[in-house]
Formats: C-alpha cells, structure tokens, sequence
C-alpha cells in the first residue's frame, strides 16, 4: 500500500513518519523543516507499506516550491506517488486551520486516516471534542489521537494502518469538489470561503467547550519572547551566552583529543618499520585526521545548543521577531529558516528557501546564506582564536576568546543582511512574498530527541568531513614529501655548504633542513606560486595552500596545515598543532601568525565561499551554473578585499 | 611494499575525491557533510 503523509507545517508529520518507518529524517518544532517528499518503509505485521512524509503546506493549493509536490501528487491520480490512503496529520490543538487541508484531501475522494496529533497539548489547553461527532462529520474515515514525539498511539495507528480497507463509495465535505488549476485563484478564493465557513459550524458542532479565553503558558511566554525590543536583547544574549558555554565546556574534551592524537603519531612513528607509507601514517594522515577531530566537541556543543533552541520552540520565535527586523532589508521571515539553518550547514539552509514563494527572494537568501558562519567553519575559527586572542576573561566573567567567536559569527549575520538589501536594490520584484507562521508551543526538549540529532550530525561531520581529509592529507603528504627530480636534495645540499649553517645548533640546523624540502617539494613550488597575490593579506605560502585545499571544504584548512607542518618535524611529533604554528616564523624571521595575520585570515574566512558540496547544491536549486559561479566570485572578492583591509588595519 | 601501499593509498584518495567531484556537480542527488537532512541510507530521496 502507498501511504501519503500530510498535513499542514510543523503538525509532526515527520515524527510520525521516523515512528513508523524507523528512521531518522529530520524534526523540528518550527514550520518548513521538511522542503522535500521523504519516502521510508513501514513494516504492519510482517506487511511492508511505502510511506511518502510530503513538504507540511496549508491547502493542496501550492503557494511555493516545496508545497508544489502536493498538488502535484494529489491532482494525478497516474502519479507513481498517488497514495492508496492518506494519513492527513491534524495538530488536535488547531482543529479550525488544520481542518481545512484535510477537508480538501477528503473531497479529494482519497482514503483517508485522519491522525489527531498533539492530543496532549489539545488536553493541556483544556480543548475538548467529541471525536465521534467529528467522524459523522466526515463518514468513511478512521481517526487516530496520537502524541508522536513521545510515541503514544502509534501502535493504535499500525493498527489502523494493518485493518485499513478502503471504502467503495464516500460522501463529500463540500459538494461538487473539484481541483482547481494553480493558476485559477478566484474559484480557489470561492472554495476556501465555503470550506472555512462550513470548519467553522463543524467545530462548533464537535466542541464541547471554548478555549479562546484561555491563556496558554505559550502565550505568556511570547509577551516577553518576541518584544519588540526585550525580544531582540534576549535572542542576542542567547546567542552570546551560546558561545561561551562552547568555550567554557569544550576545552577539557579538545584538549584529550589534542593529546591523543599527539601521542597516536608519536606512537606509530616509533613502531612502524621506517619507510614512505609508515610517514603517510604517522606524518600526514593521523596530524591531518586530529588536526579536525579535535574540534568535535565545539562543533557537537553548537549542534546540542541549536537542537535545544528548536526543540523547544524558541527557534519559530526568532523566525517572528527577525521578520520584523528583515523587512526592511527586502526581505522577510521566510528567509530567517534558511539563514537559521545555515549556522549548522548552508546545505539545509539552501534547501529550505524551497518554501520561498517569489523567486528572486529565495534567489538573493540562496546567495547570502553561506555567508552565515556554519559548522564547518568552527574549526578554523577556533585554532586562529587560540593562536592570536589571549584567553582572558573580560570584567571577571566574559571569555574572550568566546567573544572573539560570537563577533565572528555576527559579522557574518551582519554581512548576510547588507548584501541582501543591496541585492534587492539591485534585483528588482514586483511581488512581495509574506510570512506567515503558526508560533508552535513551547515544548520541554527531550532528550532522546536531541541524544538522536546529536549523535547523527556529530556521525555524519566526523564521517563525511573524515573522509574528505583523509583523503586530502594522503595527496597533501604526498606533494609535500616529494619535489621535482633531486631539487630537494640539491637544495639541501647546497644549505648545508653555506658557512653560517655549520655554526647552527644542532636543533637549528634539522630545522633548516625541514624548511629547505617543504619549500622545494611540489607543494612549496605550488605554494610559492600564488604567494605574491597572498602577502598583502598577510598570509604566506603554506596558508595559501591551505587556503586551496579547504575549497574541498572549509574544516580541511585545519587539517591541511596539520600535514604541512608536521611533514619534515620527525622530531617533534608531540608538539601541537597550535604550538607549531605559535612558533611559525616568515623568511624574515618574525612571527608568523600575529593579531593582524589571524584576524585577516578570520575575515577571509567569514566571507570566502569554499565549500564544494553548497557550490553544489546551489547549482542544483538554481537549475544554472551561473548563480554558484556568482556566488563563488562576488565572495571571494569580498573575502580578499575584507582579509586585506582588516591585515593593513592591525598591522 | 611501502611504496605499494602508497601507490594505492594515493590512488584511493584520487578516485575518492573525484567521484565526490562528479557526484556533487554531475548527477543529481546531492548529499551534505555536515548535516542529517537524507543520510540514514535506507531513504529515497527524489526531487
């Protein structure tokens, strides 16, 4: 049997979904977390039913992209998704609203299961219905309470789903039903008048009570939550607080992975037999792995904080009250979700401007989203923080070096919202897409939820990123540890006749060495080749391969300065990544990586965008190679222009 | 052997980033290394 899930937003469509097919798509207690049909396996007594979890949408009518699968299913009875039975997931405690999607699904003359969800909530608020009266209403269906985020009458609806037999002949809600086209707004406007007025007697007939004076614990909440001036003063402390908890909480954890993994290379280079791949090992791959793994803690922090914040409902808030603040730069709430979702990934965050209606709308949010700083770019922020911001605290009780971090972060919100006011001056649109969002109740998180989320963003950063520096360290070992013919050894050679090199201590003299192979190596040719157009940011050669390399993906910049330094440094394999580079010195014998060199290099990253796999998906949702080229060009001068600017400023 | 091992070593990592290459920007489905959204392994994801 093929089971359609639908519903309007943030109704838990997608938690009934992972309960039944027991997998793990991602929730959200905010609207527009699903932009895609999601199709899983439920399995009814040894019966394997196809479930498809639809994009959450208002009407079968579609008002934006992720909504026009729905309309696109349900008005093609020949559609290979055309459901057998529909499960339409009502919030129990919105019957008025919900009801009207699940009218029109029922006109539709599909076998329908009508799962009242959020039964808890309804009771909370004191919502009372008979469900009985509700079924006269519209014959021929199934109802099912069920409180999905804590597993309550799943079983109930497996059940239904097992004993479901689809009815011959069914009554209408509305008579003489029939779809619309997409375009024919004025009989769609006539119909949603007709419908809301008859939800409108329905729900009085099936009521028992009136909840309209009740004053939710919710509601409370929001006069303080979405002010318009504490609401803002709140969200930014939040989100200051949220970056120094990351500090304050990481450091144990980072600091045992730093040394593990220092310990690990120290170890296989004394136990591996000497040879090219037992330096691959011990040189290029386990510095290359640990010089990002040791950023997991941060990055799993960040992942448990956002979870937290949209678990509990306060993420649907900040949606409201930058409506307010967004309106003025062209855009609107509806771009917030995919800015918001940017911070752990621009990935989903590109994907969810699905639910932008007007075009070039989602078009300037799809550009300016990678600009929000995202997980990725943790790692690099945090080894430059720890090189040049001194870990002090500010008036006793601020860490530094997290405000170091939520200032980074900010610029680049800031940043997000100039380029798009500029954008929308420059790309015109007549029309003007709104917001409309459903504040979801504030709901206590739990912690299987947030345990689950974490764990699987943590697994697939580790993972996918792994994979991708693993790979890179093996080339970047490979061209750092051999150069053109004997130009290595030449250069070597003729160091070693130089007067003042015998006057070297010994230590000095392996140093020597080490610098001479790595600037002669394949890499130092690369390396040394597009230094000229680096040194005005302050950035010498081994950055600037690092910079290459992080095209990859940003985390690889860690990774890939990891295997450049520790190349040619047999002797001081214990030493750490940011000890290493704290005693990085230019040809000129001063320090590399001052103030004004990680600064620039912090603003570079800010604004470069260097991430295939967004370049990617911008590609994919702009159906252009133009808008990803855009993207890669107009960031990268803006990176360059920024770096430079902020590297002649502290210097 | 060592140089063996390399070789392959330095192959894999070739043949994997540029699959990852073609995959990303050539076929359509698209999948992201820092979040869940169609990872589990057992879903379709379709367009």
């Amino acid at each position: 049997m093929k089971i359609a899930l639908l519903g309007n937003p943030n109704t838990g469509k997608s938690t009934i979904f992972n309960s039944l097919t027991g997998l793990r798509q991602h929730i959200g207690n905010f609207p527009g977390v699903t932009v895609d049909k999601k199709e899983g396996v439920c399995m009814v007594n040894q019966q394997a039913h196809t479930i498809v979890d639809f994009p959450g949408t208002y009407s079968v009518y579609p008002r934006s992209e992720d909504e026009k699968v729905v309309y696109q299913v349900l008005s093609d009875s020949a559609h290979e998704d055309f459901p057998d039975v529909a499960l339409v997931v009502v919030d129990a405690s919105n019957l008025n609203r919900n009801l009207f999607l699940f009218s029109q699904v029922y006109d539709l003359k599909i076998p329908v299961i009508l799962v009242l969800n959020m039964s808890d909530i309804a009771d909370r608020r004191g919502i009372r219905f008979s469900i009985e009266d509700l079924r006269l209403e519209f014959p021929g269906i199934k109802i099912v309470e069920t409180t999905a985020r804590v597993g309550i009458g799943i079983a109930k609806l497996k059940k239904e789903i097992e004993t479901f037999v689809i009815p011959d002949k069914r009554a209408s809600f509305l008579p003489n039903f029939k779809l619309f086209q997409v375009e024919d707004l004025e009989n769609q406007c006539l119909d949603a008048k007709k419908r809301h007025l008859k939800i409108t007697e329905t729900i009085k007939k099936i009521s028992s009570n009136n909840e309209d004076s009740f004053e939710t614990k919710s509601n409370k909440l929001d006069k303080i939550l979405v002010h318009p001036v504490f609401g803002y003063l709140i969200f930014s402390l939040v989100l200051f607080l949220l970056f120094q908890f990351i500090y304050v909480f990481a450091s144990f954890p980072m600091d045992f992975i730093d040394g593990s993994f220092s310990s690990l290379s120290n170890y296989l280079h004394t136990i591996f037999p000497e040879g090219l791949f037992s330096d691959l090992i011990s040189q290029g791959i386990v510095p290359g792995l640990g010089g990002v793994l040791v950023f997991v803690p941060q990055i799993a922090l960040l992942f448990l904080f956002l979870s937290l914040l949209e678990e509990s409902g306060y993420l649907a808030r900040v949606v409201f009250i930058m409506d307010r603040l967004m309106r003025p730069l062209g855009l609107n709430g509806k771009s917030v979700v995919p800015l918001l979702s940017s911070v752990a990934c621009a990935i989903p965050g590109i994907m969810a401007t699905r639910t932008i209606s007007i075009w070039k709308e989602r078009l300037i949010t799809i550009l300016v989203a990678p600009l929000m700083s995202c997980s990725a770019r943790i790692p690099v922020y945090t080894l430059l923080i720890a090189l040049v911001i001194p870990s002090k605290l500010i008036f006793g009780f601020i860490n530094l070096q997290g405000l170091v971090l939520f200032a980074l972060y900010a610029l680049g919100l800031v940043s997000a919202l100039i380029m798009a006011a500029v954008m929308t001056f420059f790309i015109q649109s007549k029309e003007k897409s709104f917001l409309l969002l459903e504040l979801p109740s504030y709901k206590l998180p739990r912690a299987r939820n947030i345990a689950l989320m974490l764990f699987e963003k943590t697994k697939v950063f580790v993972w996918e990123a792994g994979k991708v520096i693993l790979a890179i360290s093996v080339l970047l070992w490979f061209l750092t540890a051999f150069g053109p013919g004997d130009r290595m050894e030449k250069s070597v050679h003729i160091l070693k006749q130089e007067s003042s090199f015998r006057h070297l201590s010994k230590e000095e003299q392996e140093e020597g060495i080490a610098a001479k192979r790595l600037s002669n190596s394949y890499i130092g040719m690369i390396g040394k080749g597009i230094e000229p157009v680096l040194k005005p940011l302050g950035f010498d050669w081994k950055i600037g391969i690092s910079l290459l390399t992080s095209f990859a993906a940003r985390e690889v910049f860690v990774g890939s300065l990891a295997t450049i330094y520790s190349v040619h440094n047999e002797g001081s394999e214990t030493v750490s990544l940011i000890d290493r580079l704290a005693q990085e010195k230019r040809d000129d014998g001063t320090k590399l990586f001052t103030l004004a060199t990680g600064v620039s290099l912090m603003v570079f990253y800010v604004y470069a965008m260097q991430c295939m796999a967004t370049l990617a998906v911008v590609k994919r949702e702009t159906k252009s190679w133009k808008w990803p080229l855009f993207q890669l060009f107009f960031m990268g001068i803006f990176a360059y222009v920024g770096a430079w600017i902020t590297f002649a400023f502290f210097k | 052997m060592q140089i063996v091992l390399l070789f392959l070593a330095i192959v894999i990592a070739v043949s994997y980033l540029g699959k990852k290459f073609y995959r990303r920007f050539f076929i359509k489905e698209s999948s992201c290394d820092g979040c869940v959204l169609g990872k589990t392994g057992k879903e379709k994801h379709k367009d």
